[in-house]
């Protein structure tokens, strides 16, 4: 039996798309009943996005970074053949 | 057509400079992204970045290939990040005990009132939104932030994390999803706040 602590547990699994069919309509029936199952749905889905989002906004490696990245590699990396 | 990293790592091994340059080249935004998410700043990422590839070059000769290649890498930069944790000044003011797992059921629903996903607020072009997110995901605890920003930020699968920490497929869904409710948790104690200032 669906209830709200099940759904708090499940949520994740929800959303990943790992669940059952069966399990995944037990769900959507609660959130569709109970108001405070279907706050938590709702709010944990907009959660879910706004971290997409959030990921999807990749920092660029500085320039300064790059060049320091490749010059120190060449300097550590010829240091290697050397031994 | 793109040559694949298997190559590129043999290549690699047998000293060849520019194969290595290539995967460089692939990963250094990943990692830089990954470095500068957990350290939580430039300066350190950058160090992370560096120390990343010394020691993946060092290693290298070592690596059989049974994991993929991104996930020994990535496997580097997180032991290089909470190895410099740990080291660093940053004391961890977090409790492991992520406040909304000891919290009651009744007392999670009383919480409930507010059904702010709809709220024309709740995006990311709102700064305040935007701060208080990447504030709640640097308080999450170490174990927890690894596992939330390699499956989310590097687009990894629950088992490509498993294989990066070394722990078991359970233990990976349980952190994603305990890091998940406390994001839930916290942007919720924003928009309740917001309500009440308004």
């Amino acid at each position: 039996m669906m209830d709200f602590k099940k759904l708090c547990q499940l949520l994740t699994d929800y959303f990943d798309e790992e669940l059952e069919s069966d399990i995944c309509a037990e769900i959507d029936e609660l959130v569709s009943e109970d108001f405070g199952c279907k706050v938590l749905f709702n709010t944990f889905n907009r959660t879910l996005q706004l971290c997409k989002e959030m990921e999807e906004e990749e920092i660029e490696v500085p320039e300064e970074v790059h060049i320091r990245l490749y010059e120190f590699l060449e300097i550590e990396l010829r240091k290697e053949e050397e031994i | 057509m793109l040559v694949s990293d298997e190559i590129l790592v043999k290549k690699s091994q047998k000293g060849d400079y520019p194969s290595f340059e290539e995967l460089v080249k692939r990963y250094e935004k990943k990692i830089y992204n990954l470095a500068y998410r957990i350290m939580g700043n430039k300066e350190d990422a950058s160090d992370v970045l560096q120390e990343t590839f010394l020691q993946a070059f060092r290693k290298l000769a070592g690596f059989k290939g049974k994991a993929k290649f991104s996930t020994w890498l990535y496997r580097i930069a997180v032991n290089i990040c909470l190895m410099k944790k740990r080291k660093g000044k940053r004391i961890e003011t977090v409790s492991l005990d992520i406040p909304i797992l000891t919290k009651e059921e009744d007392e999670i629903k009383r919480e409930l009132r507010d059904d702010w996903s709809e709220s024309p607020l709740a995006t990311l072009e709102n700064e305040e939104v935007k701060k208080n997110l990447s504030k709640a995901i640097d308080s999450l605890p170490e174990e927890y932030k690894t596992v939330f920003l390699l499956r989310g930020l590097n687009g990894l699968s629950n088992e490509e994390v498993a294989n990066v920490l070394k722990i078991s497929l359970p233990a990976v869904k349980s952190r994603l999803h305990r890091a998940r409710l406390f994001l839930r948790d916290k942007l919720s104690q924003y928009f309740q706040g917001y309500g009440s200032r308004g």
